[in-house]
């Protein structure tokens, strides 16, 4: 699939709504985090209590809004740039290593943006809210999300939309 | 057809039928079908041609009938809506022809994107996965993830996709829907649709000529022949000299037979991916069998590096050659310029093609790695200039009179000459367009080959509510750039499924009967018939 602006977006909405929500559901419980308190790592779902809340609950908010942010800012400002690299190729194509690699800075700019505090669930949390993102499991969500949804971006998907590869990845 | 003209002769039909009876056999055309442009049943059954009537029929035959086929089907058509008119014996035959007398045969790979797949209307799992399921092997994959920056493109074998169209053909009941034959013309009915008319082969009928009248038809027959350069084929024609001077197209192992015999001089007319195969084939034979082979190559236009009018749009090239990965820019298929192609009109369409067209040859390691040993060694040399005139020359050589930028000239003597440039015949070579030209309305498009719309149906012959629609090689021009290639026939295919599903003739494929259609096809399941 050789992308359009608008398929770019399209797919990106589509494949982060769809099996991002649904690996994001997944596996947010098996996050391994270091929790506030003297317990150390260990599994989300393994934690007693998180501020008073559920901390599957808490840690759920956590990664739907790194999935928020990835769609919502891929689309104003990823999606435009790589479209905007892309009219220097010939081709006007973009290879599929390109598609993954660039899961690279998107990683780093949903890290950076989910420390803004609007955008963090635990916004109000105070002066240890960075370790409310914890890195290893965010490492380990958004690398795993990013490939899943890439792979099948880059076949299955084409299964149940005939026409999307002919249409630059619009699905509408 | 023109005599600089090469026939495609992938099969013993093609030529037009020869007359075993004469004019007393029953059934033929008449003057007056002939000339009129729009025929009643009745004038039909006047000349005593049998008629058959079938929702639709398709012409050609090729890979092109053999995708749309595959789509319908998909989309819930049964074997008895649709005839393939054909004188091929499967679909592939024209292009295995073509491919083998340019060198590609069946173990060597194609110049086509992983994922255009003529067996799989989808391209999920594509061409790479397969190879490397079948052959227990991660390189295919990694190759297609990594491509074109840290790999070359993956390329299918031409055995591979021949062996996979032959299993899906047998899994949509293909060969049930094939009549053989040569079809002469297709005409507008009275009252909507058409007459398409056949001429089976000798002794297959009682009659001449067979009447298939249809509500639609689609025409997809690919090229009437491949065409000589001018100044080669005047000095065929004036020393009648047939063995040294060949064209890529036409089978010329006798070339390369010789050069195993005893050294020789070979010139290569052209800089496009058949002078790379031919080439190839030169390189190998010269390494495998200590050939002392030179190889002369002419470039009408020698590329020194990535050219283009500005930044964002400069093809890589260099050596002589322009770099591009298939034979348009990727996006033509489904991008930025699939886009373009569609929004554009006339001269504007026209500009982009010129723009974007241009011979090329992909990047491959190996040719790269070959023609630099060859610069380095002395035994590949390159020219530049267009050729003055073709003459004989002395000791068994055919001498090309090559006029430089400045006017010099200079004489390039060879044993052979192997053109690889290419050139298509123009349509009206073939019989049945210049039929539509002549009485079925139809029009040429910016680069003189049939108009058509977005949608495919060819301008100007609608019958309603009848219509013809038309892809391939001969469509160039239109919408959409890519039509010659498997996956442009595959868009092409999307295209009138979607325009027949919208005048009710199958079901429009939707994300269920898409995913519950490639199960099917997962499991090889047939197709009910």
């Amino acid at each position: 699939m050789t992308p359009v602006l608008l398929g770019r977006i399209q797919t990106r909405l589509f494949v982060l709504g769809t099996l991002g929500a649904v690996w994001t559901l997944i596996i947010t419980p098996f996050l391994w985090v270091d929790p506030p308190g003297p317990q150390g790592y260990t599994f989300v779902f393994l934690i007693d209590d998180m501020l008073g809340q559920s901390p599957v609950i808490q840690t759920y908010k956590l990664t739907f809004a790194a999935l928020a942010i990835t769609a919502v800012f891929g689309c104003l400002f990823w999606d435009p740039l790589f479209h905007f690299l892309m009219q220097f190729r010939w081709e006007k194509d973009w290879p599929a290593l390109f598609h993954l690699l660039s899961g690279i800075p998107e990683g780093i700019s949903t890290f950076l943006l989910l420390h803004v505090a609007v955008l963090n669930p635990f916004g109000d949390i105070g002066p240890d809210k960075e370790q409310f993102v914890p890195v290893p499991a965010y490492v380990f969500l958004f690398g795993t999300t990013w490939i899943i949804t890439w792979l099948f971006a880059n076949g299955p998907m084409k299964i149940f939309f005939v026409r999307w590869r002919f249409f630059g990845g619009r699905l509408i | 057809m023109a005599e600089d003209t090469i026939n495609i002769r992938s099969s013993e039909l093609s030529d037009p039928m020869p007359d075993p009876t004469g004019p007393t056999q029953p059934g033929d055309l008449n003057d007056a079908l002939i000339a009129t442009d729009v025929w009643t049943d009745q004038m039909v059954a006047d000349a005593g041609i049998p008629i058959v009537d079938i929702p639709m029929v398709s012409v050609g035959g090729g890979i092109g009938s053999f995708e749309l086929v595959d789509h319908l089907r998909i989309a819930g058509m049964s074997t008895n809506q649709l005839r393939v008119l054909s004188n091929l014996d499967v679909p592939w035959q024209t292009y295995e022809y073509l491919t083998k007398v340019s060198q590609v045969p069946r173990k060597e790979r194609l110049r086509s994107d992983s994922q255009s797949m003529p067996d799989n209307i989808w391209g999920f799992p594509s061409f790479a996965f397969r190879e490397a399921w079948t052959e227990k092997t991660l390189d295919p994959i990694w190759n297609v993830c990594t491509e074109p920056i840290l790999r070359d493109y993956y390329t299918p074998r031409a055995g591979h996709v021949f062996e996979t169209m032959e299993r899906e053909a047998h899994r949509i009941s293909y060969f049930d829907m094939c009549v053989k034959g040569q079809v002469r013309m297709v005409r507008r009915r009275y009252g909507g649709g058409y007459f398409t008319i056949l001429t089976p082969p000798q002794g297959a009928a009682a009659t001449k000529r067979i009447a298939y009248r249809s509500t639609y038809v689609h025409i997809s027959v690919g090229y009437p022949g491949v065409k000589f350069l001018p100044d080669l084929q005047a000095y065929r024609t004036a020393y009648d000299d047939y063995v040294r001077v060949v064209n890529a197209y036409e089978p010329h192992e006798h070339v390369y037979e010789e050069l195993k015999r005893k050294p020789g001089l070979v010139m290569i007319r052209g800089g496009g991916i058949v002078a790379s195969r031919v080439l190839q084939r030169l390189i190998d034979d010269r390494d495998a069998f200590g050939l002392q082979t030179q190889i002369l190559h002419l470039f009408r236009t020698y590329i020194t590096g990535p050219h283009g009018p500005n930044i964002f749009l400069r093809r890589p090239g260099g050596d002589g050659w322009a770099y591009q990965g298939f034979n348009w820019p990727k996006s033509t298929w489904g991008g930025a310029y699939k886009y373009r192609f569609e929004k554009l009109e006339g001269d504007a369409r026209k500009e982009l093609y010129e723009q974007l067209g241009g011979t090329n040859t992909p990047i491959r390691k190996n040719w790269m790695e070959q023609l630099a040993r060859g610069r380095r060694e002395g035994w590949y040399r390159t020219y530049v200039g267009t050729v003055d005139s073709v003459v004989p020359g002395d000791d068994a050589t055919v001498v090309t009179r090559v006029k430089a930028k400045d006017g010099s000239i200079l004489e390039v003597p060879a044993h052979f000459v192997i053109d690889c440039t290419g050139l298509e015949a123009d349509i009206r070579e073939h019989r049945l367009y210049a039929d539509l030209f002549d009485h079925s309305g139809a029009q040429r498009n910016v680069l003189g080959r049939l108009d058509t719309e977005r949608t495919f149906e060819v301008r100007g012959t609608q019958s309603a509510p009848g219509t013809i629609y038309a892809a391939g090689s001969m469509t160039l021009g239109n919408y959409f750039a890519g039509i010659d290639t498997f996956l442009g026939l595959q868009y092409a295919a999307v295209r009138i499924m979607d325009d027949l599903a919208s005048r009710g003739f199958v079901k429009k494929i939707g994300p269920l009967r898409s995913s519950s259609q490639w199960w099917k096809w997962a499991r090889h399941k047939p197709l009910p018939k």
